[in-house]
């Protein structure tokens, strides 16, 4: 029995084809929730709302973007090689379900591979990022949030341009979703409520998405070579409803 | 017929489990109903039926997760094994019968997951938090579904 369940484990085409099996037979249970009597008229607010919720998300995401863009020019421009950065294809997706796990952060949503999602896509909202995805089927996909400690995202402090790499914390004593940016240089000037974005490093994140705001910076226990900052995400991981998929671009 | 019931019943806690929303106060953990499923079957059913239906709800936990596919099913099926071959000795009406089996199923899954997550003390805390939820979970389900078998007359 191990040794099938390891086997299982593996990054295989028999495994993962098992996976989606699985996927698709709970989906329909999991969807059901949104067809008890008491949730239904949540369920039609939300659609009389996803419309706008869309557009002012959008809004508030590009405002965002075109004030990191800004910061952008001013820097490129002393370069005199400016480099536009390309618009992206986004895909507005659902929360379905939570992790089915005590022990893993991750979302799944009703958007999957019919509709160009294939993982490692990054996934945000209006606030900043929320995750990739991991385990896309063809209705569905599975978004590890940031805040498990297996994902992880190349970042640097919006003023100082420190770079450092952010993941989750594992920890049961705090009461809301924590992160840490790991690998900031032990010289660095960290200023609690300074802006954490991605550095777009890596290839999966875009360069310029809010991650969230650091609180307090320590030198490394273990080796002292780099400090660990404490970050508070910008985005409120215990109320996602809806998120944007970044799927190529346009 | 019993199977496949008690497997639409592992899809439906299993649902409940992926709709229900993280106690962040109790330490980010959020109830566990497969545990007690695992430990109803186990103590109920033939030891078989009762392996392969904690296998199927490890996979089905494991679907609707980020975790390595398997992972649960393995600490289920190590569950329902030492469960169903305990069972003449435990006395499964008795409640904190039923809050111990739940408990420590759901510690079986969380040590052999730490293997995948690590372990930390504040790891540590929230399997003991998610232990006592799975167990209390247990207790409800037992008189629930004792209930219901009485009421229809279940075998």
């Amino acid at each position: 029995m191990v040794g099938w369940i390891v086997f299982l484990g593996q990054p295989t085409s028999f495994s993962t084809k098992l996976r989606m099996v699985f996927v698709q037979l709970c989906t329909p249970f999991v969807e059901l929730g949104d067809y008890l009597p008491f949730v239904q008229s949540r369920r039609l607010l939300a659609r009389q709302n996803q419309q706008l919720r869309h557009d002012n998300d959008l809004l508030r995401q590009e405002v965002r973007a075109l004030s990191e863009t800004g910061r952008e020019n001013l820097r490129l421009r002393q370069l005199l090689d400016v480099k536009q950065h390309a618009a992206f294809r986004t895909v507005t997706a659902r929360v379905i379900g939570r992790d089915a796990s005590n022990w893993w952060r991750s979302l799944q949503i009703d958007r999957g591979s019919n509709d160009g999602l294939t993982d490692n896509m990054a996934v945000l909202n209006a606030d900043g990022l929320i995750g990739k995805t991991v385990s896309v089927t063809r209705g569905q996909a599975r978004v590890l949030l940031l805040i498990d400690p297996n994902c992880k995202a190349a970042a640097f402090l919006q003023d100082t341009r420190e770079p450092g790499v952010v993941s989750g914390v594992n920890t049961a004593f705090n009461i809301s979703p924590h992160l840490t940016m790991t690998y900031v240089n032990r010289d660095a000037k960290v200023t609690p409520g300074e802006s954490v974005i991605t550095s777009g490093l890596g290839g999966v994140f875009p360069k310029g998405i809010l991650i969230g705001a650091t609180t307090r910076a320590r030198m490394n226990r273990q080796t002292g070579m780099y400090q660990d900052v404490d970050i508070t995400p910008a985005v409120d991981f215990r109320r996602l409803e809806e998120v944007f998929v970044i799927a190529g671009q346009e | 017929m019993k199977t496949l019931i008690a497997i639409a019943g592992i899809l439906i806690a299993v649902a409940l489990q992926a709709r229900m929303p993280t106690l962040w106060w109790l330490g980010g953990v959020h109830v566990e109903l497969l545990p007690a499923l695992v430990v109803y079957a186990a103590l109920t059913m033939h030891r078989r039926r009762a392996l392969v239906l904690a296998l199927v709800a490890g996979l089905t936990q494991d679907a609707l997760s980020a975790a390595p596919f398997g992972i649960s099913a393995l600490a289920y099926g190590i569950a329902a094994i030492v469960t169903t071959s305990l069972r003449e000795a435990l006395d499964r009406d008795l409640p904190w019968m039923q809050w111990s089996a739940g408990a420590l199923t759901s510690i079986t899954a969380s040590i052999i997951v730490s293997f995948a997550v690590g372990i930390s003390i504040g790891n540590a805390f929230k399997m003991l938090m998610a232990a006592s939820i799975a167990g209390m979970a247990t207790v409800v389900l037992f008189f629930v579904l004792d209930y219901a078998r009485l009421a229809w007359g279940f075998e």
